[in-house]
Parts: structure tokens; C-alpha cells; sequence
């Protein structure tokens, strides 16, 4: 069954069906476990951070935007974009914080305050999920490549023996 | 030392930690530069006056006062882990059958132990009596978050790459066995916290870490994703707007002529009409 599947459509769907549904399973078992979560003030946290992130990328790719402008650059459009996204980002976040859908894990009300300490969390997290998949594809990496392959018959041949020995 | 930092007033958060950040977004911006611009030479100072900052900023860290001295608690506090599992990650990789800078191959199975031993460290920090910057308050809050996410992507990562190779190639049981095998460290370590807890943090604490700031980063990456996409639409938007360029006067003789001794010098072609 599986090798009928290779490659085709089904096979993502596998992929991404495995994916999900280990993220449902992590879910239950700590809801399983802790009991009485509030699933709004779960999913305004998620919008929390959402917007933030979405805020603070614009503004730092923006930031690295406009320092790389240079004449053959068609910059207006990317500056123009990116200022959107950064401005949508950080007002929606203002208007959150204000309307209070975000609590601080310091308590405090401002809203610099407050996306400071979103911000360095956001950090934190990136850092956390950017070591685990360098850690999971980079031994991935190594398996596969490290697999004793067949000489290419290919390379054997006349015309190619020689190939890069100048 | 605090003298130093209060004069330039490198106890603010905003003059101490956000305003290098904003710094290496400027040099990563001078560093996609031409190699000709003169911004280029200063991607180097910009980049190391902004770490120094940082480092600063950081010296005299507690964790549990201020959130960014928290978070560079929290990640010196994993910075062993993470270089361990790099270098076993690259040790790995070059000392198997590589074309491009190959490592003595007896080092292959050192790679993979190192790459694991990451992993059983952070393991192991779990068992013991955390150090002050992370003990309690805001660090104890960082760190807990950063192996709650941690663990969450590994399992979550390793247990598709698993089902990816599984379905996608030929003969991948090995690779299957082994990513198979690091979702279930991993999913394993992260029911324990969720039933036992650590040290120094009970399993309820651990399970608010979890419903406090899983969903807020999980929220955070696709935030991320948005903001990238921003970029790459306004990119597309752009090429789009491009006017089409001007016609080319077609090849004169002489320029003709020109390639075709080129051609005939180099490639050895092109001699015959």
C-alpha cells in the first residue's frame, strides 16, 4: 500500500496527518492533565503572539530593507509593504494589550512593557524551535548522505573519466 | 564594571539589549550590500559593537529581574547543549562519505554521540538544583519555556521527518529507527515534566508554562511566517510593476564575428557556417 503512495499526494497527507495529529495528542494529554484551561484566554495568547511576531519581523526585516537600499534596488514597494505589515502588527498588538486579550507573565499594564517582555519571549521560543529542527534535519543530513551509495556508472565512462582534472 | 554600565546606560533594556538588536538588523542589512558599497566595511564594527553590548548588558545577569537578562540567562544557560549538538550534527555529516571537506570517518559515530549527549545534558539539567538566574521568577519562566519548546519540536519534527522517510524513500529504516527513536526521548522527556515535574518545578507548573506560553509562541511563529511572507509579497509586487525592458538592437556584424572567434578559441566550436 505504502509503495503505491510514494511521492504522490497521499503521501503529504500522511506527513502532514502526522504532524497534526501529534500536536492534537501533545494538547489533550496536558489538557488531560492540568484541567480547567480556558480555551479563549488560550487562543488570545496565540493571536497575542501572532501579532506581535508579525509586528517585530516587519520592523526588523524593514530595518534591514532600508539599510541595504541602493540605486538598482526597486526598494519603494518592499519599504512601503513591509511598513504595512510592521504597522498592522504593532497597532493590533497595542489594541490587544489595551483591550486586555494579553496577560503579562510580569503583570504589568503598558504596552512597551509588555511587548518588551512579549518580544524576549519570542526570542526565546525561536531559539528553542530553531535548535530543535538544526538538531533533528542536521542528523537527518548526515544519515542520508552517509549512506553507501553505488559508483555512478556514468563517471566510468570515456568521456567523463577525466572530468575536473585540470 | 557597574559604574561602567550605568554611564552608558547599559542597565536599560532598551539602550542595553533592543538597541543591538536593531544594530545587527542594520549590519545584516549593509552586509547585503555591493562588495564595492562602503557600508560593507562597516557590517564587522556594527556587528561586534552590538554583541559587546549585549555581553555587557548580560555580564552581571541574575535572570530573574529583568526579562532580557532572563532570556540571556536562559540561553547561556543552554549554550553547552546547543554547541554540543551542532558540532556532533557536523562531525556526523563531513566524516561520512562527503565530497566537500571530508573528517576522518572513525569520527562519524563520535558525531552522533555528541549530537545525543545534547540532549541527555539538557536531560540531566532537569535532575539537578538549577543555578540563581534561573531558579526562580522571570528566569525560572524563560528557561522552563525554552525546553517546554524545545522538546515540543523535536517530537513534533522528528516524529514527520520519521513518517517522511518512512513513506517518501526506499530502504530508510535506519533513518525511520533513529528519527523515530529521538520523538520518542523527546515525547518522553515532556510526559515525565507533564507528570512528575523537575527539581526545582512541579507538573503543575510545568503544565502552565505549557498552556501559558506554547500557545503565545506557536502564535509567534506564524506570525513570523506572515512577516516573512510580507516581505515576499511586496518583492513580488514590485518584479510585477518592473516596466518591460527596452528592445535590443539585434548582434552587428563585427560583434558577430567577435563571438564566433570567441566560441572557436575556447569551446573549440562554431568555426563551421
Amino acid at each position: 500500500m505504502m509503495s503505491r503512495m510514494v511521492g504522490g499526494k497521499s503521501s503529504w497527507r500522511w506527513v502532514f496527518g502526522t504532524l497534526i495529529g501529534l500536536a492534537i495528542a501533545i494538547d489533550v494529554t496536558a489538557w488531560y492533565l492540568r484541567g480547567e484551561i480556558d480555551p479563549s484566554s488560550v487562543l488570545s495568547r496565540a493571536l497575542f503572539g501572532l501579532v506581535l511576531a508579525l509586528g517585530l519581523s516587519a520592523s526588523a526585516l524593514l530595518l534591514v530593507t532600508i539599510s541595504a537600499i541602493h540605486r538598482e534596488m526597486r526598494a519603494t514597494e518592499q519599504v512601503i509593504g513591509l511598513a504595512i505589515a510592521a504597522g498592522l502588527g504593532l497597532s493590533l498588538t497595542g489594541w490587544m494589550i489595551e483591550g486586555g486579550f494579553a496577560t503579562s507573565i510580569s503583570g504589568t499594564e503598558s504596552i512597551l512593557e509588555q511587548a518588551r517582555i512579549g518580544g524576549a519571549m519570542l526570542l526565546n521560543g525561536l531559539f528553542a524551535s530553531l535548535t530543535a529542527a538544526g538538531l533533528v534535519f542536521g542528523l537527518l543530513l548526515a544519515l542520508v548522505t552517509g549512506r553507501p551509495m553505488e559508483k555512478d556508472p556514468l563517471l566510468e565512462l570515456e568521456s567523463t573519466v577525466d572530468f575536473g582534472e585540470d | 564594571m557597574t559604574t561602567t554600565r550605568w554611564v552608558f546606560g547599559l542597565t536599560d533594556p532598551w539602550i542595553g539589549f533592543w538597541l543591538p538588536v536593531g544594530l545587527l538588523c542594520i549590519a545584516a542589512g549593509f552586509w547585503l550590500t555591493d562588495s564595492e558599497d562602503f557600508r560593507r566595511k562597516l557590517v564587522k564594527p556594527l556587528a561586534a559593537i552590538s554583541l559587546l553590548t549585549l555581553l555587557v548588558y548580560g555580564g552581571s545577569t541574575r535572570g530573574s529581574d529583568i526579562v532580557e537578562t532572563s532570556l540571556l540567562g536562559a540561553a547561556l544557560g543552554v549554550a553547552g547543549p546547543v554547541i554540543l549538538m551542532l558540532v556532533g550534527c557536523l562531525v556526523a555529516t563531513f566524516s561520512g562519505p562527503a565530497p566537500v571537506g571530508p573528517l576522518p570517518k572513525g569520527l562519524r559515530p563520535f558525531g552522533f554521540i555528541m549530537a545525543c549527549s545534547g540532549i541527555a545534558w539538557i536531560g540531566t539539567t532537569l535532575l539537578q538544583e538549577p543555578p540563581g538566574s534561573r531558579a526562580n521568577g522571570l528566569g525560572e519562566v524563560m528557561w522552563s519555556t525554552w525546553v517546554m519548546t524545545f522538546l515540543a519540536s523535536v517530537l513534533l519534527i522528528a516524529a514527520t521527518a520519521a513518517v517522511f522517510a518512512f513513506i517518501m524513500g526506499e530502504k530508510r529504516r535506519r533513518e525511520v529507527g533513529i528519527m523515530a527513536s529521538l520523538a520518542a526521548v523527546s515525547g518522553a522527556m515532556l510526559l515525565y515534566l507533564f507528570s512528575n515535574g523537575s527539581v526545582d518545578l512541579s507538573a503543575t507548573g510545568w503544565l502552565d508554562v505549557y498552556w501559558q506560553q506554547l500557545p503565545f509562541i506557536t502564535g509567534g511563529l506564524f506570525g513570523l511566517i506572515a512577516g516573512v511572507s510580507a516581505l515576499i509579497l511586496s518583492v513580488y509586487i514590485a518584479e510585477k510593476r518592473t516596466p518591460e525592458p527596452d528592445i535590443v538592437a539585434p548582434l552587428s556584424e563585427d560583434e558577430r564575428a567577435r563571438i564566433t572567434d570567441i566560441l572557436r578559441e575556447h569551446l573549440n566550436i562554431g568555426g563551421e557556417e
